[in-house]
């Protein structure tokens, strides 16, 4: 006679089902749940679009008047980090931490160092984006250095941060994008001109799969 | 790439707990380790995202499990739905008076091969399955496994009950289970 647990053995013992692996690799299952994460994050970043107007009329004003959390780009003189090469970085802001599908700069004294948490950092992956959408999701579209690029001046988040966008295209289908909260405040201008900073190499994975 | 605490946290749980999840999930499908694989990845996947949460509660095996049952479920639910029949008697209630759910585990024969589990396995709905394996294969309390399956623990020791029944049935006449 046998008791059932041995009888579930059995059903796995036969070649039908996996071995027992004391140590598996977990580099697919990271991988996998990064895009995840980061698939989540960007859906946080544009499944606001109904509000993006209003957005922009608040957003608009207080890039303007400049806000005491405005942050003007300098020269990054830093160690390039893997996978990115970056010219300039806000002032008083350092990469806090890259990987194979994002690079997370955040204010020195940002009390969150996870940087694989993004909210009030400045975010760069690379991935798709719809241009078909992009008016209806708050998208604005603009050119940087001849290549087609767009500016978002920010959605708001369900738990009331806003946050701000700009992409552009590095080849066809293939979009550099920038996120980046709204209070950093900076302009179009400085939006482009720290996305053409940004080189991405090709160690870095795109942030959709 | 670049590792934080989060990743080798996961990475470890990874390590020692995705072979047992695997396997689990093998008995889970009934013995189809493709989708068992897709379960994991899902589990996993989704583990990952919500690790600050779950590790700070403690409760990381329990949410990899819920994940993985869930999904199969959901999975199994999704192609039988348009095969639906009205039935004269209603579906399975839990018991309220809460019968035994380990209950003469010793009944089964001799000589039964891995062929012969799978298929009576696969005879049995997927919420039992995943209830008989939540409690005689992971060892998960009754509370557990009903807060894995997010129903009462009534349900967990009726369809555990119910389940072992018909293994046993199945099991005693291998005939009807391998076709």
């Amino acid at each position: 006679m046998n008791d059932l647990k041995n009888l579930l053995e059995r059903a796995l013992a036969d070649g039908r089902g996996p071995v027992r692996d004391a140590d598996a690799d977990p580099s697919g299952d990271l991988a996998r749940g990064k895009r995840l994460l980061l698939r989540r994050t960007r859906y946080r970043m544009l499944a606001s679009s109904a509000a993006a107007a209003v957005a922009a009329a608040i957003a608009v004003p207080i890039a303007l008047s400049g806000s005491p959390a405005q942050a003007g780009l300098v020269a990054y003189t830093g160690a390039q980090p893997p996978g990115y090469v970056v010219k300039e970085i806000p002032a008083g802001w350092v990469i806090q931490g890259t990987n194979a599908y994002a690079l997370t700069i955040a204010p020195a004294s940002d009390a969150d160092q996870n940087p694989d948490s993004y909210l009030g950092k400045l975010v760069v992956m690379q991935g798709e984006f719809s241009t078909a959408d992009a008016a209806a999701d708050g998208w604005v579209a603009t050119t940087a250095a001849g290549r087609t690029a767009y500016y978002n001046h920010g959605q708001p988040s369900g738990d009331g941060t806003v946050t701000a966008g700009f992409v552009i295209e590095q080849a066809p289908g293939r979009w550099l994008t920038v996120q980046a909260p709204a209070s950093l405040a900076w302009t179009e201008a400085q939006y482009k001109e720290f996305a053409l900073g940004v080189t991405i190499l090709a160690t870095a994975k795109p942030s959709q799969g | 790439m670049t590792l934080t605490s989060r990743d080798e946290e996961f990475s470890a749980f990874v390590r020692t707990r995705r072979s047992e999840l695997l396997r689990s999930a093998c008995l889970l499908t009934a013995g189809d380790p493709h989708l068992a694989e897709d379960l994991v990845q899902t589990a996993l996947a989704k583990l990952y995202v919500a690790w600050p949460r779950v590790r700070r509660d403690g409760t990381q095996v329990h949410y990899a499990w819920r994940i993985l049952a869930n999904a199969h479920i959901d999975e199994v639910r999704r192609p039988r739905w348009a095969r639906e029949r009205p039935v004269a008697a209603p579906p399975d209630r839990p018991d309220p008076a809460g019968p035994p759910d380990r209950m003469a585990l010793d009944a089964f024969p001799d000589g039964i091969d891995g062929a012969a589990v799978r298929a009576a396995l696969a005879a049995l709905p997927a919420g039992m399955r995943a209830a008989v394996v939540l409690r005689h294969w992971a060892d998960f309390s009754t509370q557990d496994a009903a807060r894995i399956l997010g129903c009462t623990e009534g349900t967990v020791k009726s369809q555990t009950a119910k389940g072992l029944a018909r293994l046993r049935d199945l099991l005693d006449s291998p005939a009807e289970t391998v076709r």
